[in-house]
């Protein structure tokens, strides 16, 4: 009979944080597996983790009594490296049976890659599970403690280190104990359920018995579940009140992995804080406190808070003053900053920033700001040329450029959970003094987009200073030498970037429309010269940036559409640096080579041309033009003739759509040109015949180079 | 209901139950119970050791004239360290709630994470902040190294915050109401001195004294750790870092300045930590009575060249 058990480890724990918590049950498992595997045990299902801030839970279901046999094999040397010529053992078939623990007597020679070598062959004896699991686990938990970033040491344990303190390890194989140290440590057979609800321990018998136990003991062991539980009873509460629940959910997974028996319960704060920012008031309980914020049926927040507690029900009352006690002190404490910060002003507060050092050797955030209002006031100008019609509010601009970052010295974004708020601080304060509601708004949305996946400021003014403020940062990184290389972005150098194209192009590349979101057709260079006069800088200085932002530019096309990625390398090498027209390029050339099925081949060809023109370059041949009179072969006649044919002036940048046209009367080169690189040997001995056709290569590559570089094209090798 | 004064004599008594030795605040101003010498040096070393204090901590920045019913320019701690801790210790810091009334099954108790540094001590542990009914009262840690030397045994320490304490259990909203005893309120007894303190730390501080005090106590801690005088050397430290305290609540220290205060007062910790392990060292480690725990021998141990 092949009896099958249960098994369960246990390991209880002070209370581990969240991020702890999640890291460990992964890797509890995922080490935990890997072990059975490598010990041959087995099991009708595969393992699963479990568990809250006090214990960490591994159940797997109906293992196999036994570990299964197995049949080990290690290769060794050579038969020819195993004897001398007298039939004795060498140095390394004796090195190596050593090394398996045996004589080399015991050592058979087998084949291995149709060669004979001398290996040690034995037969892995079936285990009892228990036995290997009591000699596995230590092993596992050393490996998952070791891979935490995060331990700590407690006790008089020097060696011993986990990311907080163990103290009982519970095991169950069927009925019994998993027997082994991990010193100081020692497994057992004894739990604990809820600390307060339950505090006495009990003996655990099955898996069954102490999942049973642990309902029994208050306890909810899955952590969906408790998430579950905290919603469904918080979405009810509130319904009953006529409010919903504002659910964050990285704040959900925190409280619902502190605590073991979840209990929510909604609570008041005073309405005269109704009247703070309604960020400030959500950053406050949920920064602060860990708490919901609600809202009332016309989606205002509401004078009531969501918190949770891990008590007995009766305990509601005493949990609810006090959460509203230390809730109502801490909005006191953010209305004090509020009003505090009004009564000094944004002028006050702007003047703070001289204080403020930007980047070393650049100034300070008052300098900063100065130069903000210069640049955007030169972007609003390129903005309004690219677009007759439209008018931006200078003054507007001007007036949120010379505020936009005073609120760095407020007392509320000085405060750690509110520093988040920079900039939407700004707009309450521009709002309280009256300041025009698009300067206001400018100020807020300057800093957008906040964060990946997150939108760009959604008015024109916003969008000019949130690129100023990108533009600047990414030239003064450049400047004082600290654009990343490597993985660290530590002064968010590749954000801005990312900030910049997000501004000119929108957060969601496949929606783009022509011209990206604003509208705005500018030249990258024109407008990163500008940030680095600007910077008292040489204009010169300023390709590294533009590159910067153009290498971006292209690695997000590639990450949010299906466009290949050494097309989009080509046209951006050839139009990058008005990237909102290149992405419409872009999106041309896709269709167009979508569509075209003698694209990949042309573009091939194009790519060859390209080489030998620069062969030539590299060798000092001028290569100038070509004349009708000097073709000799057939295939380099009829590759003038279709050239001709086909010559068309590039679409001029509003005519980009017209593109498409160009690329089917392109398509119409790819036969002569295959036909021309079969027949026709380029460097022919007579140099005229070669100049010629140099010169030929060259107006054909010149009309091809319209739509990309095409030395960025990878050739696809075809399936042999 | 209990008042201010009973809450430290309850706390007092449960802690000198469980064994810990009472002392007394260190008679030096400092920003927190951590550099008195009984937690400070006695967190050092292989020595056993468990104690129980109140600290008065000042925070010049935190000052505030006695106007915000939150916030003091110097509170109190009560401070329990024990090493090597325990295995109970949780246990046992919830039954002390217990001796101040607090039922843990009529509240909330959650612990919440909360890693605790000092940089100026090079000192830094893991823990929680022990929230009751959302409102925190207890910061609890085991120190993994202080003087930037690595703790072993390790101490738990726990410092109950004994103000938020007594206005969460007396439900008063302003500090100055909880009453110290039956006849005097927190306000009667201390308003005055917050007041003054206040306008001491934020206005009236001599700048250019206390950058003085600082370079001077900063060569006299030196000059003691050369003569193996590590007590009076932690007393200069103290002056120093408290020196720095009052430059910083006076604006007095940019950004860049204020990262070299705080390494050269990392610096003194280290040295001190170090004299004071080597010291104990040839004193034959006493308080072990010659069972020494595993990874420490009274060999001085070799010093890199």
């Amino acid at each position: 009979m092949s009896a099958r058990a249960d098994f369960l480890l246990e390991i209880g724990c002070e209370d581990l944080p969240t991020a702890a918590l999640t890291h460990l049950l992964g890797s509890l498992k995922r080490e935990f597996d890997a072990s059975m595997d490598a010990a041959h045990l087995s099991a009708t299902s595969t393992s699963v983790t479990l568990g809250t801030a006090r214990r960490l839970v591994l159940v797997v279901r109906g293992m196999n009594a036994l570990s299964n046999r197995d049949t080990v094999i290690t290769y060794g040397p050579p038969e020819v490296a195993g004897r001398d010529a007298s039939g004795n053992w060498t140095k390394a078939a004796i090195g190596f049976a050593g090394k398996c623990g045996v004589a080399p007597e015991q050592l058979v020679l087998l084949d291995k890659d149709n060669k004979k070598v001398w290996a040690y062959k034995y037969e892995l004896p079936a285990e009892e599970t228990g036995a290997v699991l009591s000699r596995i686990i230590p092993e596992v938990l050393q490996k998952i403690a070791a891979e935490y970033p995060r331990t700590m040491r407690w006790g008089d344990s020097r060696v011993f280190a986990f990311p907080r303190p163990i103290r009982w390890i519970t095991t169950i194989l069927g009925e019994s104990t998993v027997e082994f140290d991990w010193l100081p440590l020692k497994s057992g057979n004894t739990s604990y359920g809820h600390r307060f609800l339950s505090p006495a321990p009990f003996t655990v018998t099955s898996v069954d018995q102490y999942m049973g136990e642990l309902k029994k003991r208050h306890v909810v062991l899955d952590g969906k579940e408790r998430r579950d539980l905290i919603r469904t009873q918080g979405d009810l509460l509130a319904k009953n009140l006529g409010l919903s629940v504002g659910w964050e959910e990285e704040l959900l997974d925190v409280v619902s992995d502190q605590v073991e028996s979840p209990q929510v319960l909604i609570g008041d704060f005073s309405p005269e804080y109704a009247t703070l920012p309604r960020k400030m008031i959500e950053a406050t309980l949920e920064g602060y406190q860990k708490y919901f914020p609600l809202e009332d049926k016309d989606g205002k927040i509401a004078p009531h808070f969501l918190a949770i507690y891990d008590s007995a029900t009766t305990a509601a009352e005493n949990v609810r003053r006090g959460n509203a006690a230390a809730l109502a002190s801490r909005l006191a404490d953010a209305r004090f900053f509020f009003e505090h910060d009004k009564a000094t002003g944004l002028a006050k507060m702007r003047a703070a920033t001289a204080g403020r050092g930007y980047l070393p050797g650049l100034g300070t955030v008052l300098d900063k700001s100065e130069r903000l209002i210069k640049l955007s006031e030169f972007l609003a100008d390129e903005v309004e040329k690219a677009n007759p019609g439209l008018m931006v509010d200078h003054d507007a601009l001007r007036e949120a450029a010379f505020y936009c970052k005073a609120d760095l010295e407020s007392a509320v974004v000085g405060e750690k959970e509110f520093a988040h708020l920079q900039g939407e601080m700004g707009y309450h304060y521009a709002l309280a003094e009256g300041l025009h509601g698009t300067s206001a708004l400018a100020i807020r949305e300057h800093y957008a987009p906040r964060g990946a996946g997150d939108p760009p400021a959604g008015t024109m003014e916003g969008r000019i200073l949130a690129l100023a403020d990108k533009l600047d940062h990414v030239a003064a990184c450049h400047i004082i030498g600290k654009a990343p290389s490597g993985g660290d972005d530590p002064l968010g150098v590749r954000r801005a970037a990312l900030g910049i194209i997000v501004n000119l192009l929108g957060h969601n590349l496949p929606q783009t429309e022509a011209c990206g979101v604003l509208g705005i057709a500018f030249s990258l260079f024109s407008v990163m010269t500008h940030a680095y006069k600007v910077l008292g800088r040489n204009a010169t200085e300023a390709d590294a940036a533009v590159s910067f932002i153009r290498t971006r530019f292209v690695n997000l096309v590639a990450e949010q559409t299906d466009l290949r990625a050494d097309y989009l390398r080509g046209i951006e090498a050839q139009h990058g640096d008005n990237i909102a027209l290149c992405y419409q390029r872009m999106r041309v050339a896709w269709e167009a080579i979508n569509e075209l099925a003698e694209w990949q081949p042309l573009a091939e060809a194009a790519k060859r041309c390209r080489n030998i023109l620069d062969a030539a370059s590299r060798d000092g041949l001028i290569i100038g033009s070509f004349a009708a009179e000097h073709l000799v072969l057939l295939e380099e006649k009829k590759l003038a003739e279709t050239l001709a044919s086909v010559r068309l002036e590039l679409p001029s940048d509003d005519q980009i759509g017209s593109e498409m046209g160009h690329f089917r009367e392109l398509a119409a080169l790819r036969d002569p040109l295959h036909e021309f690189f079969a027949k026709v040997f380029v460097m022919d001995p007579d140099t005229i015949v070669r100049d010629n056709r140099l010169g030929l290569l060259n107006a054909v590559y010149g009309l091809l180079s319209n739509i990309m570089d095409f030395s960025k094209v990878e050739i696809v090798t075809k399936d042999k | 209901m209990l008042t201010f004064q009973q809450i430290i004599q309850n706390l007092t008594r449960f802690w000198t139950d469980a064994g810990c030795l009472l002392m007394q605040p260190y008679d030096m101003p400092k920003g927190a119970g951590t550099y008195n010498p009984a937690t400070f040096l006695s967190a050092l070393g292989p020595e056993p050791w468990a104690v129980c204090f109140v600290e008065p901590s000042r925070r010049p920045r935190d000052g505030r004239y006695g106007e915000n019913p939150h916030r003091l320019e110097k509170h109190f701690q009560f401070q329990v360290v024990i090493k090597p801790s325990p295995d109970d210790i949780l246990d046992r810091y919830y039954q002390s709630l217990s001796a101040l009334g607090i039922n843990p099954l009529e509240h909330d108790l959650r612990l919440e994470e909360d890693n605790w540094e000092s940089p100026t001590l090079g000192a830094h542990g893991l823990g929680w902040q022990v929230l009751l009914d959302g409102v925190e009262i207890t910061q609890f840690t085991y120190f993994q190294a202080m003087g930037q030397l690595p703790c072993h045994p390790v101490s738990s320490e726990i410092t109950y915050g004994l103000e938020r304490i007594a206005m969460y259990l007396t439900g008063v909203s302003s500090i100055y109401d909880i009453p110290w005893n039956e006849e005097r309120k927190y306000g009667e007894v201390r308003l005055r001195e917050e007041y003054e303190h206040s306008v001491y730390d934020l206005d009236e501080a001599d700048v250019e004294m206390h950058r003085r005090h600082f370079a001077d106590y900063e060569n006299e801690a030196r000059r003691l750790i050369e003569l193996a005088l590590v007590g009076p050397a932690l007393d200069a430290l103290m002056l120093a870092a408290q020196s720095f305290n009052l430059l910083d609540a006076r604006g007095a220290i940019g950004v860049a300045e204020r990262a070299d205060y705080m390494s050269r007062i990392r610096t003194m910790s280290r040295k001190v930590a170090q004299q004071y392990v080597e010291l104990r060292r040839e004193m034959g480690f006493p308080l072990c009575k010659g069972d020494l725990p595993e990874g420490w021998t009274l060999e001085k141990p070799e010093v890199k060249p």
